[in-house]
């Protein structure tokens, strides 16, 4: 336990005892000024009420001088505020997964599904960090890497109506028009990989990435290029593709830049496919980080405050029996 | 400078007034008469006077009742005997030191035996000493008496043990005393009781206890402690009501003991609190002694 001021205690109890004694000399002197020889007392001495008497005295005196020295020192340390310090290093397990939504014009009909699919996943992925980005033209992070559910959800249901169309939410759509064109996939997918942070520490990092892959307009990055970003930074793209009829080259072309990071492809309708995606995330070995460790002050005055308030009521006990 | 037996005086003509002073002399001089047929004269009765002694001639010629006088052939000797360690040093009852007490009632019936023509001794002394001084009739001796109890008691004097005096007295004194014990309060043990036992056959023996301060009555203002070691008696504790009614009991038993143990031995005796108390103490004393010789 450390203390605020601990000169308080340092000064105070030095004082304490000066003035205890002080008052202990006055009483002595009082004392010897007004004394009455009593001759043979032993016939009062010798009686058991006397003797019970005093070890009730006696009992008295020493709870009294107990409860007055513990409740000076209770309140020195009350006054010198302790401090709880706790050394915390928090610790953060960890994968790290970006939700990376496509909302070009011929993803619209999906997103709300999707949104509901990535409310799915976060519930499985409880414990991880995670983020989110929207990209069209150009890509923009709704929420950061995070492990605050309750933010992450809430974000969520703001996704959730603002792609359903609610007029309110327009703003949630800035930041996603700045760009040549209007789909670009490639610039999206790099956004997203770009998207973790400490990448000079291993972490298993996963990119949800919900796109049909439709390109339209001229994208700094290729597809291609993101897929070999994520390579080189480890991260496994998981795509999830809601409108793939048949064979199409587009679907294909995700398919194979998706694989090629070690991640996997699945079509939105399958089943399988939230159940795929959190089982191959979780498959990959979470590192436990270690956060800087940083110590917590709080006052903590229970302790002392529990003991003066006792050595109070030993105090007041006492001395209503002794004056009575 | 009052000397402490003018103070024994002025405590005798206030607290009895002339009257009853004579009173008290009359008291004294029927206990303690030494009677001779030598007729001396005609006084008038005073209650306390021996009623063989009334002369009935001359009552029957005279209005009120009249008593003989005879000129005493006999000196009685008076031996003071007092206590005086530090235990009579103490407080009494009254708030005075006890050997004040002692000191009024001593030096009362030796006055009384001094104005009777008696002679009048003193033994003093505590637990390890005894002091016994010359048997005279003169008022200057029994002022120095008084103050030889008066220096010798002190509160950092010797313990009090009155069985030395009493054990002095009899191996030294042969000769026949009317003895007044003034003694400490405290209980009498088997060798004073021995020792009374064969005192009592040579002497006549009147006791005085001076009582003890009450510890559980002296107020809270101030601390009590033992003479006899200093120790402190822890004021709550001596106040405390279940201690002073123990206290109380354990006195009245003290007290029944002390005169069962006297009254065993005839011996007549009187408890003084306060020099207050002392003359009509000391006439009961002599009037029970009386009662007790017939």
């Amino acid at each position: 336990m450390e203390l605020t001021y601990p000169l308080v205690v340092g000064v105070g109890l030095p004082l304490a005892a000066v003035i205890a004694y002080a008052v202990y000399r006055r009483l002595v002197a009082h004392g010897r000024g007004a004394r009455a020889a009593v001759a043979n007392s032993s016939g009062l001495t010798r009686l058991p009420e006397y003797q019970r008497a005093l070890r009730g005295h006696r009992l008295r005196m020493a709870v009294l001088a107990g409860s007055g020295t513990l409740l000076m020192v209770a309140a020195l340390v009350g006054a010198a505020r302790p401090l709880d310090a706790t050394v915390q290093t928090p610790q953060t397990r960890s994968r790290d997964i970006v939700l990376c939504l496509d909302i070009s014009g011929s993803m619209a009909s999906f997103d709300a599904e999707l949104v509901a699919t990535f409310r799915t996943l976060v519930k499985s992925f409880e414990g991880e960090r995670i983020g989110m980005v929207i990209f069209n033209s150009s890509a923009a992070t709704v929420f950061p890497l995070t492990d605050d559910y309750e933010f992450i959800n809430g974000e969520l249901d703001t996704a959730a109506r603002a792609l359903s169309g609610d007029p309110d939410l327009e703003s949630f759509f800035a930041g996603t028009f700045n760009g040549r064109g209007t789909s670009l996939i490639g610039d999206g997918l790099a956004t997203c990989v770009a998207g973790f942070d400490r990448i000079d520490t291993r972490r298993a990092r996963s990119v949800v990435f919900a796109t049909d892959n439709h390109l339209a307009g001229r994208p700094i990055v290729s597809l291609d290029e993101a897929g070999e970003l994520a390579k080189l930074r480890g991260v496994r793209v998981y795509g999830l593709n809601p409108e793939q009829e048949g064979h199409d080259l587009e679907a294909a072309e995700l398919q194979s830049v998706v694989e090629g990071t070690a991640g996997a492809y699945y079509r939105m309708e399958d089943t399988k496919a939230v159940r795929g995606i959190v089982d191959a995330v979780q498959a990959q070995e979470a590192t436990v980080i270690d956060a800087a460790s940083r110590s917590l002050h709080a006052d903590s005055p229970a302790l002392p405050i529990a003991a003066a308030g006792i050595a109070l009521a030993g105090v007041i006990g006492a001395s209503r029996r002794w004056s009575s | 400078m009052a000397t402490l037996l003018t103070r024994v005086k002025s405590k005798l003509f206030i607290a009895s007034g002339r009257r009853s002073r004579s009173v008290l002399e009359g008291e004294y001089a029927s206990v303690f008469h030494g009677r001779s047929l030598d007729y001396d004269d005609l006084r008038d009765y005073v209650p306390g006077d021996e009623v063989r002694d009334i002369d009935w001639k001359a009552t029957a010629r005279h209005r009120s009742p009249l008593v003989k006088r005879y000129v005493a052939t006999r000196k009685q000797h008076v031996l003071l005997v007092v206590d005086t360690g530090r235990g009579m040093a103490a407080v009494s009852r009254g708030g005075e030191a006890k050997k004040e007490v002692a000191i009024a009632a001593a030096g009362l019936v030796a006055y009384l035996a001094q104005r009777h023509g008696d002679l009048v001794g003193l033994v003093q002394g505590t637990a390890s000493s005894t002091v016994a001084h010359e048997t005279r009739g003169s008022e200057a001796h029994l002022e120095l008496l008084l103050r030889a109890i008066d220096t010798s008691t002190t509160l950092d004097g010797e313990q009090s043990d009155l069985t030395t005096q009493l054990d002095w007295i009899a191996r030294t004194v042969r000769r026949r005393h009317v003895l007044l014990v003034v003694a400490d309060d405290r209980d009498l043990d088997p060798a004073i009781d021995d020792l009374l036992r064969r005192l009592r056959v040579q002497h006549e023996i009147l006791w005085v206890t001076v009582e003890d301060a009450d510890p559980t009555a002296i107020g809270g203002d101030r601390l009590a402690y033992d003479v006899a070691d200093g120790y402190t008696v822890p004021t709550s504790v001596r106040l405390d009501p279940s201690v002073r009614e123990a206290y109380a009991a354990a006195v009245a038993r003290r007290v029944a003991h002390t005169r069962e143990v006297l009254d065993r031995r005839a011996i007549a005796h009187a408890r003084l609190g306060t020099t207050d108390e002392v003359v009509p103490a000391v006439f009961g004393l002599l009037e029970r002694h009386r009662r007790a010789r017939r």
